[in-house]
């Protein structure tokens, strides 16, 4: 994504939307992994409210935690697919010469895409680096 | 509008893939508390090399880094608020 807003401020068209392209692939990529795991949650029964079994002594901390992470990724995943719609509508427009500024529009796009990934640098210490210790 | 050259932006890949290695390999060593403040310090140094050269904010205007800066004041505040509760409840 950078490399791409980078490419569109030197005036690269092409280099632009070959790098779009590749960002909302990998954003897809991530997605399927993480639907991957969510199918893995609901087959081990981690899911709150719809298909939850928990050891009973830890169960209720469990509920909170999983209730937490489903909303906080599943957010975060709603986010991505919006910015993958995005990233390939702003693909679309530069391939056909659509777009009203070239930079401007890679570079908010960049910003948004960005953001959500802050989200997920705070996100997976909180969620998938808790030790039992 | 300085462009950063392509090695930049291949250095700063870089440091954020070593920066996973760490944060995601120092969970599984038992340092009590200093896994939280290690995996913090870490996803803040990431944040940080997102937020100034990915996002530009290093070659930003004033305005644009205190607006920058008032969106992260505004989440602490949140944050802080939020944490009134997990400090004060009971078992």
């Amino acid at each position: 994504m950078a490399l791409a807003a980078r490419a569109a401020m030197q005036g690269a068209r092409r280099a632009t939307v070959l790098l779009l392209v590749t960002t909302a692939a990998l954003g897809a990529a991530f997605a399927a992994i993480k639907l991957t795991e969510y199918g893995l949650d609901y087959r081990e029964h981690l899911v709150p409210l719809l298909n939850f079994d928990f050891d009973p002594r830890y169960a209720r901390g469990a509920f909170v935690f999983f209730g937490l992470y489903f909303t906080t990724t599943g957010l975060h995943l709603v986010h991505l697919a919006i910015g993958i719609g995005i990233v390939l509508t702003i693909a679309w427009r530069v391939q056909h010469r659509l777009e009203n500024a070239l930079f401007d529009e890679v570079e908010t796009i960049g910003l948004y895409w960005h953001f959500v990934d802050i989200v997920w640098i705070f996100l997976y210490p909180c969620l998938y680096l808790v030790s039992p210790s | 509008m300085t462009a950063l050259s392509l090695r930049t932006y291949i250095a700063v890949w870089i440091a954020l893939m070593v920066l996973v290695a760490i944060t995601c390999g120092s969970s599984f060593l038992p340092l009590g508390r200093f896994n939280v403040v290690v995996n913090f310090a870490v996803a803040l140094a990431k944040a940080l090399l997102v937020i100034l050269l990915f996002m530009r904010l290093l070659f930003g205007t004033t305005m644009t880094r205190v607006v920058a800066l008032i969106g992260v004041f505004t989440l602490a505040i949140l944050v802080c608020l939020s944490l009134t509760d997990f400090a004060v409840r009971g078992p």
